[in-house]
């Protein structure tokens, strides 16, 4: 009987998706479960989507196109796809093979769907800036007219989209976007689909369909037997959700398959014969914000001297057990985007002596003052993540060292956006100003494309229009930003953004600090499992188990 | 007895107004609101805004009040922010492996409390009473993070006897007797560090309290008249020694509902403590608002209920 039904699907296999298939898929069948330390909030990818969130939706939906491992684009619903000669349209042909998991063909109008109800007056799942850049995105979003013009259904497996202006992210920015089944979404008015039980009960086309989602336990997801990229391995997963320690606990009694490591756990797993670690590097890195709008803060001098006198390279071997990298500049290391040519900021404790000295800052007790202003600022950082906690009161002490005084104030992440984002009394968005905060440490993921950080590196796109935290005003660094976004060629596109990342090095607005890597344990039974930077589910349907 | 009731029921209903509008005025005090966990460099801050405004975040606070306030009258709980489901739904879903640890552990601890409780202080400073003492220092002392994992590394990982953590045994389909056993299997841990955090507490009552009864002078006089030491205890100290436990009992209701947040965390079991942190956490006020309310009455029911329960074991206790 088992043989029989390997046989069979093998068979079906073989037809399905060629040799190519039987290579990677040794056994076919089996469950694997998976941990993770949260439970996905909503599984509706256009409502708000966290990591958590994603890593679920990843295996059920599927977007137009998906990055590559050196973060190129290729087809995941669309077979292929071609740039008009103006560069402002891109026609996709959809693969016919697509279905969504009640048997229902993907078509041209469910793409076009997804993308006019980002643009949707009503909607609110905070996606919206995603499509804005299509033409007539934005007077749809007004109420100004009936129907998105840039979006067109040609025929059922045909759907051209056009931007007002050339905009080389847009591979990018449709990575992001999970197409939904019209026939079920286009039921729930816009508004209400973070309430709708569509939200916990998902149906997409990816290569795994949703089960069960029990609350504080799991999520049961099945194999798309009719998968058109060809069956997945395996028969079923599950992600199980659990504090980090309990999971690592639950991995080495083999309840679990795989789990995300923590650094202090590294050595549990490492001296544990049953598990193999995976290392794999990320797309974030840590660092410094500043308040340029402090006069003290905006001078290059007091910048340069923080970024001399903080020992990142202890960071990285004291804090984070080896498991990640120094950043010099606004990239990580792993993206096409890093200037190879950077130079290193040195830890040197005395050139930062120096820098501060002939910038007239004069230490006179602990602190270095000029001009009646002080050397005095205060560290906001978050909790939550002992990596970076702990980081934190190292910059204390190596700052402390240069005659640099600092007051560590730890709070979680929403509060510290209070401080980055204020309001006013009435609870209105208001202007960052000089008082509000002075250095702070977040992560940044770029998760797609530099252009990302135009929000964060312009002008005009302070709090409350953008994330430009720190007041970065220097025309340059946005001018490089504005031109890599309307840069179609790649090399040139690199050459930008090459130029920005220098840029920074030597403004830095952000004091760059280290780039983490993510440690994932998994049992001997699971094979090819593989993250890489995008992501833990990357290669999903070539997992097996024995 | 009914005016009586009716009096401490009115009282009860101002306290939870008060109760809510001191919960929703300190949780409201914490800066940052659920919206803002979500930024990402792909979400403009006005998006942000028009969200907050779609959920009504950006009204005065005393405008929301009202607003969950007069929602609550209806019986509507309000959705959860985080993941738009119905917070009764929600609550719903995790009453049940709650209620089957809490109680469980609870009963255990009640037997165990009352049965060691009452042979100390029958006996006090023997080696009994002393091993007693012993185990209430340790409940009080070990933090139950440390217990917990220090169980699951012993009996889960160590020993394989148990398994780590879970409702139940994931992706086995077990059904009848055997989902029913494999359930057992899974409340051992959570339960027994429950238990042992739990007895401190009430067995120092029962000890003491019973104690104080064998030192009363009616007791004296029973021992006085030939009553077997096995009548003193239960016809006499136990009765009158009991009753300050009664209240304790009743006040620990809540604790049914509301779950332990510590054991159900450590052991990832699905039920209302972790639900509490998580939405606390989590900025998100709908869920963790209900779960106060409803505990405040709960704590309101079990004083109420103690009390009433103080009369029928002490009838000298009349309630006008």
């Amino acid at each position: 009987m088992r043989r029989h039904t390997l046989l069979a699907a093998a068979l079906t296999a073989g037809i399905i998706s060629g040799i190519a298939y039987g290579q990677s898929c040794p056994k076919v069948g089996g469950t694997v479960t998976l941990a993770q330390n949260s439970e996905p909030g909503n599984l509706n990818p256009l409502i708000f989507p966290t990591t958590y969130d994603t890593n679920i939706q990843e295996l059920v939906f599927n977007a137009l196109v998906k990055p590559t491992g050196d973060l190129d684009y290729e087809g995941d619903l669309a077979d292929s796809w071609t740039f008009s000669k103006d560069k402002k349209t891109i026609t996709f042909k959809l693969n016919r093979k697509a279905t969504w998991h009640d048997g229902k063909p993907v078509t041209a109008r469910d793409v076009a769907f997804t993308f006019t109800s980002l643009a949707d007056p009503k909607y609110n799942g905070g996606s919206y800036s995603e499509v804005q850049g299509i033409r007539g995105a934005v007077a749809y979003h007004d109420g100004k007219a009936k129907s998105v013009s840039g979006i067109r259904v040609v025929d059922d497996y045909t759907i051209s989209i056009t931007t007002d202006k050339v905009y080389a992210p847009i591979l990018a920015t449709l990575a992001g976007i999970r197409i939904l089944p019209e026939h079920i979404y286009g039921k729930v008015p816009v508004e209400n689909w973070q309430k709708d039980a569509t939200n916990r009960n998902p149906v997409g086309s990816g290569p795994f369909v949703f089960k069960t989602f029990r609350s504080g336990e799991l999520i049961e997801l099945e194999a798309n037997k009719n998968y058109f990229e060809g069956r997945p391995c395996l028969d079923r997963i599950i992600v199980r959700f659990g504090d980090a320690n309990t999971m690592l606990a639950a991995l080495v009694k083999g309840e679990v398959d795989a789990a995300p490591v923590p650094v202090p756990s590294v050595a549990t797993v490492k001296s544990n014969p049953k598990l193999k670690l995976t290392t794999v590097n990320q797309l974030s890195f840590d660092y410094v914000g500043t308040n340029l709008r402090n006069p003290v803060l905006a001078d290059p001098a007091v910048r340069e001297a923080m970024a001399y006198a903080i020992n990142r390279d202890a960071m990285v071997k004291g804090l984070m057990g080896g498991y990640g990298t120094v950043v010099d500049t606004v990239f990580p290391k792993s993206h096409w985007a890093y200037p190879k040519n950077v130079e290193r900021i040195p830890y040197d404790p005395a050139l930062a002596r120096k820098t501060l000295e002939a910038a007239g800052w004069k230490l006179s007790g602990n602190t270095r003052s000029k001009a009646g202003k002080t050397l005095k600022f205060r560290l906001f950082y978050t909790t939550g993540n002992p990596v970076r906690e702990r980081s934190a009161a190292l910059i204390q002490a190596n700052l402390r060292q240069v005659g640099i005084q600092v007051d560590l104030q730890a709070m979680d992440f929403p509060t510290l956006v209070t401080y980055l984002l204020p309001k006013d009394a009435k609870g209105t968005p208001r202007a960052v100003r000089a008082s509000d905060f002075d250095l702070f440490i977040l992560g940044f993921g770029i998760e797609r494309d530099p252009s990302e950080y135009l929000s964060y590196f312009v002008p005009s796109d302070q709090p409350p229009n953008g994330y430009n935290f720190t007041g970065y005003t220097a025309k340059d660094g946005g001018d490089l930003l504005r031109a890599g976004q309307e840069t179609v060629d790649t090399a040139q596109r690199r050459s930008l953004y090459n130029r920005f990342g220098l840029l920074m090095r030597k403004q830095l607005p952000w004091i760059p600090l280290t780039q983490p890597q993510a440690l994932y344990a998994h049992q001997p039974r699971l094979h090819n499992f593989a993250p890489d930077i995008r992501g833990v589910n990357v290669n999903v349907t070539q997992w097996w188990v024995e | 007895m009914l005016p009586y009731v009716a009096r401490r029921t009115l009282q009860g209903a101002v306290l939870l107004l008060l109760v809510s509008f001191l919960s929703f005025a300190v949780m409201n005090m914490a800066p940052g609101n659920a919206m803002q966990t979500f930024i990402n460099p792909r979400m403009s801050p006005t998006e942000i805004a028009r969200a907050e405004a779609a959920l009504g975040l950006d009204k005065p606070l005393p405008v929301q009040y009202v607003g969950w306030l007069g929602s609550l009258v209806q019986g509507n709980l309000g959705y959860s922010v985080r993941n738009g489901q119905s917070v009764s739904a929600l609550i719903g879903q995790r009453l049940g492996p709650t209620l089957l640890l809490n109680v469980t552990a609870f009963v255990l601890v009640v037997i165990i409390a009352l049965v060691i409780g009452v042979y100390s202080a029958a006996r006090p400073y023997s080696l009994f009473d002393y091993l007693a003492t012993a185990l209430v220092f340790a409940g009080i002392s070990i933090p139950s993070f440390f217990f917990g994992l220090s169980l699951i590394y012993i009996f889960a990982v160590q020993l394989g006897w148990l398994p780590t953590s879970g409702f139940e045994s994931y992706g086995k389909n077990l059904s009848g007797p055997a989902l029913w056993a494999d359930r057992a299997a899974h409340m051992v841990l959570p339960v027994a560090v429950l238990t042992l955090t739990g007895i401190a507490a009430i067995l120092r009552h029962v000890r003491s309290s019973v104690g104080e009864a064998l030192r009363q002078d009616y007791v004296r006089t029973a021992r006085g008249k030939g009553v077997s030491e096995m009548q003193v205890l239960t016809k006499h100290a136990l009765r009158n020694g009991l009753i300050p436990v009664i209240t304790m009992l009743g006040l620990s209701l809540p604790s049914f509902f509301a779950g332990s947040v510590i054991t159900e965390t450590i052991f990832a079991w699905p039920g209302m403590g972790r639900l509490l942190v998580d939405s606390v956490f989590a900025r998100d006020y709908p869920v963790a608002m209900s779960i106060n309310l409803i505990t405040a009455v709960l704590v309101v029911l079990g004083s109420l209920f103690a009390d009433l329960l103080y009369g029928v074991v002490d009838p000298r206790v009349r309630y006008e």
